[in-house]
C-alpha cells in the first residue's frame, strides 16, 4: 500500500470520524455552559415595574397576582427582582418533580425581594403543592392590629405525602401575629397538615438559613390534624408522624412566644439555630427550643439564651407526647426560666429522653425542671455552670400544674454530670419518684437538699483557667479539664452514649469516660 | 489513449479536489479539538485548588497582617485594626449541593459568628469573614455573588473578605470553616479548624472582652418561681 493510499484513507474514512466525534464534544461542552445559565422556564418579577410584561427578563411581571394566576411546570423558576417590593400574598400554583423542584428566588443584586403580607392572613402560601424551593426572600406580615397571620405558611390537607420543601435562606420579620398556637397558629415560618378525610403528612422538609424575627407568636413551628394518639390523651390513634423533617441554621429572635417548635415528627433533626430574645410578648408558657407529639427527635449544637418570664422561659424543652428525644451539644445561657424544662401532664407520654453532653451558664432559677409524670429520663455528662448571684434549683420537680397536681415524675437518671456551683443552688425532689444519682461531680458551695450519689465527687473539676473572664464565668477553652482533673475517666459506663463530646471527642464505649461535657482522654493523654 | 489521459487527468483533479476538501476537514476538526481541549484546560485551570498553604499560624503566634477589601465595599488592614478582638473565620459561601440535603459545615459556622457578633459588638469584638470557597472545591464567587451572600445570610455588620487567596496561605488555611481568634495585641489565641461551637466561641471570647449584655431583667428569685409548663 502507497503512500497515497495510506493518504486517502485517513482523508475519507478517519478524519471524518475525528470531525464527527470533536463536534459531537463541542456540542456537549456548548449544551453544558447553556444549560448552567438557563433554566428552560424562568419567569421575572419587578413589581416596581410599570407595565406586567410577559415574565421575561426584559418584559418581567409586575405584580403577584399574575404569578399567583401561574400553574407552573416542573423545574420552573420564578426570580423576583431584588431590592423590589410585592405587597400582597405570594401564593404561587403547580408542583415540581424528585429532581426538579420549581425554585423561587431573586435575580439581580442587592437588597433581597421583599414581598409584605401587608396584614393579609399569609405573605407566602402553599396550598397542597410538592417539590418546591423558595430561597433568599424577605418576608414580612404587619399590621397595625395583631390578628391570626403568619409569615410563611405550607399547607397539605388530605393528598397523602406532601414531599420536598426547601426554605433557604429567608428573612421572615414583622409578623403581627396573634397568641394563637398550634394549629392555624400565628407564626414567622409555619408547616401545616389540615383535613380529616385523607392521613397526610410532609416528607423531606429543610428549613435553613432562615433569620426570623420580630414575629408574634411562634419562630418556627409546625403542626397536624393527624395527631391523635395516646401519648397526648387521646383515645384514638390517627398520628401521622413527619418524615425528613431538617431545621438547621436558623437564628431566631425578638418572638413573641415559642422559638422553633417541632410537632408530630418523627426522627426530626434540630441543630445549629440560636434562639434568643423569646417569649418577649405572649405572656403565655413559652421555650426557646422544644419538641411537641414527636418521637425520637434529635437536637443538637443549638444556642438558646435569654428566653424571658418564668412561664416556662427554658431554653430548651421535652414536653409531652413524646418518645426518644436527645438533647445533646446543645448551650444554654441566660435563659430567665431555666436550661431544661421535661413535662408531662397525668396520662400522657414523656419517656425515654436523653440529654447529654449539653453546657448550661448562668441559666437562672431552675437548671434541670421535671414537670409531671414525665418517664426515663437520663442526664449525663452535661456542665452546668453556676455563676455568683445565682440562685437555683439544679434539679427542680413539682407536679404538672393547671390543675393536674397529681402528677409526678417516675424516673430520673444522672450521671457523670459536673454541676460547678459558685451561687446558690438546692435540689428540689419529689417522694416517690425514681431519682438516681451517681458518678456526679458536685464542686463549689454546697447545695441543700443535695441527694445522695454512691460515686460522687466534690474536688475541684480542674476546667481550664477557670475564672479568668471574671467572676469564675469567662472560661478558656469553654469548659475543657485540665491533667489531673478527678473528672477524667472516673464516669460511669453508659451504652449508647453517642461516641462524642461537646467538642466532638471521641467517648470510649469500653472504659470509664470522664465526668461532664468534655472527654479529655481523648485528645490530650 | 487521449480519453484514458484526460479520464485519468479528470480523475487526479477530482481526487485532488476530494483530497483538499478533506484536508480542509481535517484542519477544521484539529481546529475544534484543539480549541476542546484548550477550553477544558482553561477550565481545569480555573478549578485549580489555591496553592498549598505557606504556614499555618497557632494559637500564641503573631497574626500575619493583610489587606483586604469586602464584598460590601470597604477595605481592612489587620493592622489597623490593632487594639481590637478580631474573629476571623474562613468560609465556603457556595454550598457544592444548592439543595441543601447535604448540609454544609461554613453554613453552620457563620449562624454563630452571627451570635457572636450580636452579643459582644457592645464589647469591640469584630467578626470577620474571609471567602475561601475554593478550599472547598467550588467556583470562586465575584464580589457581586459575594455581595448577595452577604444580604442573604442578613449580615450587616459582618465584612465578607474576597480575592483572599494570600491570606489563605499565609494563615495556612486547609479547610473551611477555620476560625482564628485574634487578641488587641494581634496576637491569635485559639484556631479552630472545621465547626466551632456556640459555648467553644463565647468561652474563648469572654476571656478576652468579659461577659456580653445579658438580659435586662435582675436574676429572679426561686420564690418567685411560677408553676406552669408549655402546649
Amino acid at each position: 500500500m502507497n503512500q497515497i493510499v495510506v493518504r486517502r484513507i485517513i482523508l475519507r474514512r478517519i478524519m471524518p470520524v475525528l470531525c464527527l466525534v470533536a463536534g459531537i464534544v463541542v456540542a456537549i461542552f456548548c449544551m453544558r455552559l447553556r444549560a448552567d445559565r438557563v433554566a428552560s422556564d424562568t419567569y421575572y418579577v419587578d413589581c416596581s415595574a410599570s407595565t406586567d410584561g410577559a415574565g421575561t427578563l426584559d418584559a418581567p411581571w409586575n405584580s403577584l397576582e399574575t404569578v399567583n394566576n401561574t400553574e407552573f411546570a416542573p423545574g420552573s423558576q420564578i426570580l423576583f427582582k431584588s431590592g423590589t417590593v410585592c405587597s400582597g400574598t405570594l401564593s404561587p400554583k403547580g408542583s415540581g418533580k424528585e429532581s426538579n423542584p420549581i425554585i423561587i428566588d431573586r435575580y439581580g443584586n442587592g437588597d433581597k425581594p421583599l414581598i409584605a403580607g401587608n396584614g393579609a392572613s399569609n405573605a407566602v402560601y402553599l396550598y397542597n403543592q410538592a417539590y418546591w424551593e423558595i430561597r433568599n426572600l424577605e418576608v414580612t406580615n404587619d399590621s397595625a392590629q395583631a390578628s391570626n397571620r403568619r409569615g410563611v405558611y405550607v399547607v397539605a390537607e388530605n393528598i397523602g405525602t406532601a414531599r420536598y420543601f426547601r426554605l433557604i435562606n429567608l428573612e421572615v420579620h414583622h409578623v403581627k401575629g396573634d397568641n394563637t398556637k398550634g394549629q392555624g397558629g400565628s407564626a414567622g415560618i409555619m408547616f401545616e397538615v389540615k383535613g380529616w378525610l385523607k392521613s397526610t403528612k410532609f416528607d423531606d422538609v429543610i428549613i435553613d438559613g432562615c433569620t426570623v424575627y420580630t414575629v408574634d407568636r411562634t419562630g418556627i413551628t409546625s403542626d397536624s390534624s393527624w395527631r391523635s394518639r395516646p401519648a397526648i390523651g387521646r383515645k384514638i390513634d390517627t398520628w401521622v408522624g413527619w418524615t425528613n423533617v431538617v431545621i438547621r441554621n436558623n437564628t431566631v429572635y425578638d418572638i413573641g412566644g415559642d422559638g422553633v417548635v417541632v410537632r408530630n415528627t418523627t426522627g426530626a433533626l434540630v441543630e445549629y439555630n440560636v434562639v434568643y430574645d423569646a417569649n418577649m410578648r405572649s405572656g403565655e408558657y413559652c421555650a426557646g427550643i422544644w419538641p411537641w407529639n414527636s418521637d425520637d427527635t434529635v437536637f443538637q449544637y443549638n444556642e438558646a439564651y435569654r428566653v424571658r418570664t418564668l412561664k416556662d422561659g427554658f431554653g430548651f424543652n421535652v414536653d409531652f407526647g413524646t418518645t426518644g428525644t436527645i438533647f445533646q451539644y446543645n448551650y444554654g445561657h441566660d435563659n430567665e426560666g431555666g436550661f431544661m424544662l421535661i413535662c408531662s401532664p397525668s396520662n400522657r407520654t414523656n419517656q425515654d429522653a436523653i440529654i447529654r453532653y449539653n453546657i448550661s451558664q448562668n441559666d437562672h432559677i431552675r437548671i434541670f425542671s421535671f414537670h409531671g409524670s414525665t418517664v426515663n429520663t437520663q442526664i449525663y455528662n452535661n456542665t452546668v455552670y453556676i455563676g455568683p448571684g445565682q440562685r437555683v434549683h439544679i434539679v427542680d420537680q413539682e407536679p404538672y400544674g393547671m390543675g393536674d397536681t397529681g402528677s409526678q415524675p417516675v424516673s430520673a437518671y444522672f450521671y457523670n454530670n459536673i454541676i460547678y456551683n459558685a451561687g446558690r443552688a438546692q435540689y428540689v425532689l419529689m417522694r416517690g419518684t425514681t431519682n438516681v444519682f451517681d458518678y456526679n461531680l458536685f464542686y463549689g458551695h454546697p447545695a441543700a437538699n443535695e441527694p445522695p450519689d454512691p460515686h460522687k465527687l466534690s474536688d475541684d473539676p480542674l476546667l481550664v483557667d477557670p475564672g479568668s473572664g471574671g467572676a469564675g464565668l469567662g472560661m478558656v477553652g469553654g469548659y475543657q479539664l485540665q491533667a489531673g482533673s478527678p473528672a477524667i475517666g472516673s464516669g460511669m459506663m453508659i451504652e449508647d452514649n453517642g461516641g462524642k463530646d461537646f467538642w466532638g471527642n471521641t467517648v470510649p464505649q469500653d472504659a470509664p469516660p470522664d465526668r461532664g461535657a468534655h472527654q479529655y482522654s481523648a485528645t490530650d493523654r | 489513449m487521449y480519453h484514458d489521459i484526460v479520464s485519468l487527468s479528470n480523475q487526479e483533479t477530482v481526487m485532488k479536489r476530494k483530497e483538499s476538501g478533506a484536508s480542509r476537514w481535517a484542519l477544521v476538526g484539529l481546529a475544534v479539538i484543539l480549541g476542546s481541549v484548550l477550553a477544558y484546560a482553561l477550565l481545569w485551570l480555573k478549578h485549580e485548588p489555591v496553592h498549598a498553604p505557606l504556614k499555618r499560624i497557632e494559637a500564641g503566634m503573631s497574626a500575619p497582617d493583610f489587606g483586604l477589601s469586602s464584598a460590601q465595599g470597604d477595605a481592612y488592614h489587620l493592622a489597623k485594626l490593632k487594639g481590637q478582638v478580631i474573629l476571623l473565620s474562613f468560609i465556603n459561601s457556595r454550598p457544592l449541593d444548592a439543595s441543601l440535603s447535604t448540609p454544609d459545615v461554613s453554613r453552620n459556622q457563620i449562624v454563630f459568628l452571627k451570635s457572636v457578633a450580636q452579643q459582644y459588638a457592645s464589647r469591640g469584638v469584630q467578626v470577620l469573614l474571609v471567602d475561601a470557597t475554593a478550599l472547598a472545591g467550588g467556583e470562586q464567587p465575584d464580589q457581586e455573588a459575594l455581595l448577595n451572600f452577604a444580604h442573604n445570610w442578613d449580615m450587616e455588620t459582618i465584612p465578607v473578605l474576597m480575592n483572599s487567596e494570600t491570606t489563605v496561605r499565609e494563615y495556612g488555611i486547609s479547610q473551611v470553616p477555620t476560625t482564628l481568634l485574634i487578641a488587641p495585641d494581634g496576637r491569635v489565641t485559639h484556631r479552630w479548624e472545621g465547626f466551632a461551637s456556640a459555648a467553644q466561641l463565647a468561652f474563648a471570647v469572654q476571656a478576652l472582652v468579659g461577659l456580653p449584655d445579658s438580659s435586662p431583667y435582675p436574676a429572679p428569685t426561686p420564690s418567685s418561681i411560677q408553676e406552669g409548663v408549655n402546649q
